[in-house]
């Protein structure tokens, strides 16, 4: 099975959009998981998504195109856009944590209010893990699923984040002992 | 204790990551059994939420719409870069056009000032004393007296020597009275430029008489106001008289009809 790598190479070599293909195919569900825990909105998380991969077509000839690089580039196109998007509609109401050079955009309260709607929506059961991920910081959160839940390297995740490797290692573990102690004490 | 847990934990990421099972991993580090197991089971809890996906909809049909628009898109970013290089392009021509326009302004300015001064210099070659372009005149006689071969020399006083008689010829026609101390400085130039002249062998190929006659008849002419003034006006000074002895009969003792002319004219030359 291809990866994101073998892609890149492939455009390096031809210029049909089979790379594109194959790109769109790895990162949608990972972009749109992206928007969606962090907006709880389906249609927004599509639109937002389709933007990216938009913006990717036509800029794609400006990135470098090793893997981690184009990694770190396309989080950061989500993240803009996603700011963006809160600032045009002055943040929904809610308030939200922007930070410079990182894709964080936190709002500790939307994984708590939403939890119900996941479990309604996508018959997500684990309401725990919802209120232990609330109560992380947004980095952590952004660290830790980005590592358990789209199994990428630290490397990517250091360069998406603009951080070391071993900050990010530290980071992760602490969330997730975080994460194992909250689920366990809710679960009893 | 924390520090090991974070050893194993990462150990155990790495095994599995190569292949292995959890159970494998907490076979190598048995006792750390629990809490590998809770870490794991986090893990897994976080994996779950890979549930979250598009709708089905959106998963078939976005990726074509997705290329369309960004065609689409291309297709006018690349249209409004040529519209931004047109721009460029022509305000570059203008810019380029502002920068020459100095050099232009400058060029124009050069060609009307030759033009200009032409005209002035063309116009004060028939000026007499008196008239404000007349020191342009003799100015620009000086100035053909520098550049001109020494060969020509003798053709430029000899046409220095013609303007001036021409001038004292106008200023005598004239029924201005106040002429009369620019015709008095214009004979003592006469008489200079005449000497000039023979200096420079002037008159080897032409005719000295003529010149003298045309030199006499002046003189007479500028004698004749004189006395005519002075009759009319005895308060006036007495400048014509210092001429009365300058006749050039004396010049002329061997020249033909001319000179015999001015004696007839007037007497001050049988007089000296």
């Amino acid at each position: 099975m291809k990866n994101i790598a073998d892609y890149l190479k492939n455009y390096k070599k031809s210029k049909d959009t089979n790379w594109f293909e194959g790109i769109y195919n790895i990162m949608m569900p990972k972009i749109y998981r992206f928007y969606y825990l962090k907006t709880f909105n389906r249609e927004l998380s599509e639109d937002l998504t389709s933007e990216v991969f938009i913006r990717v077509y036509s800029n794609i000839d400006k990135t470098d195109l090793n893997e981690r690089s184009f990694m770190a580039w396309i989080y950061r196109i989500a993240s803009n856009l996603l700011m963006d998007h809160f600032r045009k509609n002055k943040n929904g109401g809610r308030q939200v944590e922007l930070e410079e050079n990182s894709i964080m955009i936190s709002d500790d309260d939307i994984l708590k209010k939403n939890s119900s709607l996941l479990r309604k929506e996508l018959g997500f059961e684990n309401i725990s893990l919802l209120n232990a991920l609330s109560n992380l910081t947004g980095l952590q959160r952004d660290a830790v699923l980005l590592k358990f839940l789209e199994d990428m390297d630290y490397k990517t995740i250091a360069s998406i984040f603009g951080k070391r490797v071993s900050t990010i290692r530290s980071i992760i573990f602490r969330a997730l002992t975080k994460l194992k102690e909250e689920t366990r004490s809710i679960n009893g | 204790m924390d520090k090991k847990i974070k050893k194993v934990i990462f150990k155990c990421l790495i095994l599995i990551k190569k292949g292995y099972s959890i159970d494998d991993c907490i076979n190598k580090f048995k006792n750390y059994r629990n809490e590998i197991n809770n870490y794991f089971r986090t893990i897994k809890n976080i994996k779950g939420l890979e549930v979250i996906m598009p709708e089905k909809d959106y998963r078939e049909n976005s990726l074509a719409q997705i290329m369309s628009e960004a065609k689409r898109r291309d297709m006018i970013s690349s249209e409004k870069a040529d519209a931004a290089a047109a721009i460029k392009a022509n305000t570059s021509g203008t810019k380029k056009r502002l920068l020459l326009r100095p050099a232009m302004i400058f060029l124009v300015f050069l060609v009307l000032s030759v033009f200009s001064f032409s005209g002035t210099l063309f116009a004060s070659q028939e000026t007499v004393p008196g008239q404000v372009l007349y020191p342009l005149k003799k100015s620009f006689e000086g100035f053909k007296l520098i550049v001109y071969p020494e060969s020509q020399k003798d053709d430029l006083h000899f046409q220095f020597l013609n303007n001036r008689i021409d001038e004292a010829d106008i200023l005598l026609k004239s029924d201005d009275p106040d002429s009369d101390i620019f015709v008095e400085n214009l004979i003592d130039e006469i008489d200079s430029e005449y000497q000039v002249c023979k200096q420079f062998n002037c008159f080897s190929t032409r005719d000295e008489d003529s010149a003298l006659n045309s030199i006499n008849n002046i003189k007479n002419r500028y004698r004749n106001r004189y006395k005519n003034n002075q009759d009319n006006d005895p308060d006036r000074g007495n400048s014509a008289g210092d001429h009365q002895e300058e006749d050039m009969g004396s010049n002329q003792q061997n020249t033909g009809n001319g000179g015999q002319q001015n004696k007839n004219e007037d007497g001050s030359h049988n007089k000296k």
